[in-house]
């Protein structure tokens, strides 16, 4: 947590000083226009396909994603391996009882 | 539609209009508080400005000098440390602090050292039996106020980029505990009860 938070913060404070430091450089020529159509679709459309890369692999991966992740991996393979039984996705809540008993 | 689904359409709705409403006059107050070149006086400084000065006189903060993106974000990794040694000691002494009728004993360290992370870096990860681990005072002093410290600290961090981008030709990008720092004039007033009572009826829950 400490690093998911000032890891980031302190490149991002980088960036701030270091663009604090640009000049700023009259419009010319060479400059991207940023009042566009152009700017604007590929703006929209950078943000739209990085979102989409977030969420495709989970959707890809779909029900056996699901699975897996409601069967609490680890644990139940583990519990499985101990008692040489399969657990299914469908008899996990079952055998959990199992456990605690 | 059940009425469940019913009752949380109308919560949605009447966030999302609230939102609407305060978007403006808050983004106006946003920016003359944290943007130095707008005056940064705002309608509250009548009251809030004698607090402001007084814990810069206690701090020895100059509020008007400005730091570069190093001093800055030193500040801010100073700011969080303390905030977050002051609440992991306050979890860990809870037995003998006050405001604890449930004679609850003091966290353990690993349990302790979790929380008091997890609400520095605004992760706010309750791994613990909410009531039957902590006690009233620690709910009050250690954890609630380190919800206002480190979204302060988040703001004052965003604050700093966005100045840094719209600032030319300098290295500095404000001062993070002076002049304009948010934790002063932004979350006090976002502390008010009325505002808090405001958040919880459109459906904000208070965090503990």
């Amino acid at each position: 947590m400490l690093a998911g938070r000032f890891l980031m913060i302190i490149p991002l404070l980088a960036l701030g000083g270091h663009l604090a430091a640009k000049k700023r450089i009259s419009q010319s020529a060479g400059s991207f226009p940023v009042g566009g159509a152009t700017f604007a679709v590929l703006l929209v459309g950078t943000v739209v396909l990085v979102g989409a890369l977030t969420f495709l692999p989970g959707l890809a991966l779909g029900a056996d994603h699901r699975a897996l992740c409601d069967v609490e991996f680890g644990f139940g393979v583990l519990a499985a391996r101990r008692r040489l039984v399969p657990v299914t996705f469908e008899a996990w809540p079952r055998f959990r009882k199992g456990l605690k008993r | 539609m059940n009425r469940y689904d019913r009752s949380r359409l109308d919560t949605t709705f009447a966030t999302g209009s609230g939102l609407l409403i305060i978007t403006k006059p808050l983004g106006i107050y946003l920016l003359k508080v944290l943007d130095p070149d707008q005056g940064g006086r705002t309608f509250l400084d009548p009251i809030l400005g004698p607090v402001e000065r007084l814990i810069y006189a206690i701090c020895r903060i100059n509020g008007k000098k400005q730091q570069n993106w190093k001093q800055y974000a030193l500040s801010m990794l100073f700011f969080s440390a303390v905030g977050m040694l002051l609440t992991y000691g306050l979890l860990r002494m809870q037995d003998k602090l006050p405001l604890n009728p449930q004679s609850l004993a003091a966290v353990p360290d690993a349990l302790a050292f979790n929380t008091a992370a997890s609400f520095t870096a605004n992760t706010c990860w309750q791994s613990y039996g909410g009531e039957g681990t902590m006690s009233y005072f620690s709910q009050m002093v250690a954890l609630v106020s380190q919800n206002f410290m480190s979204s302060a600290v988040g703001l004052a961090v965003c604050a700093g980029l966005v100045r840094g981008i719209a600032r030319r030709s300098t290295r500095e990008i404000g001062q993070l505990l002076g002049g304009y720092h948010p934790c002063v004039p932004l979350s006090v007033p976002a502390d008010l009860p009325g505002l808090r009572a405001l958040l919880c009826l459109l459906g904000q829950p208070a965090e503990l």
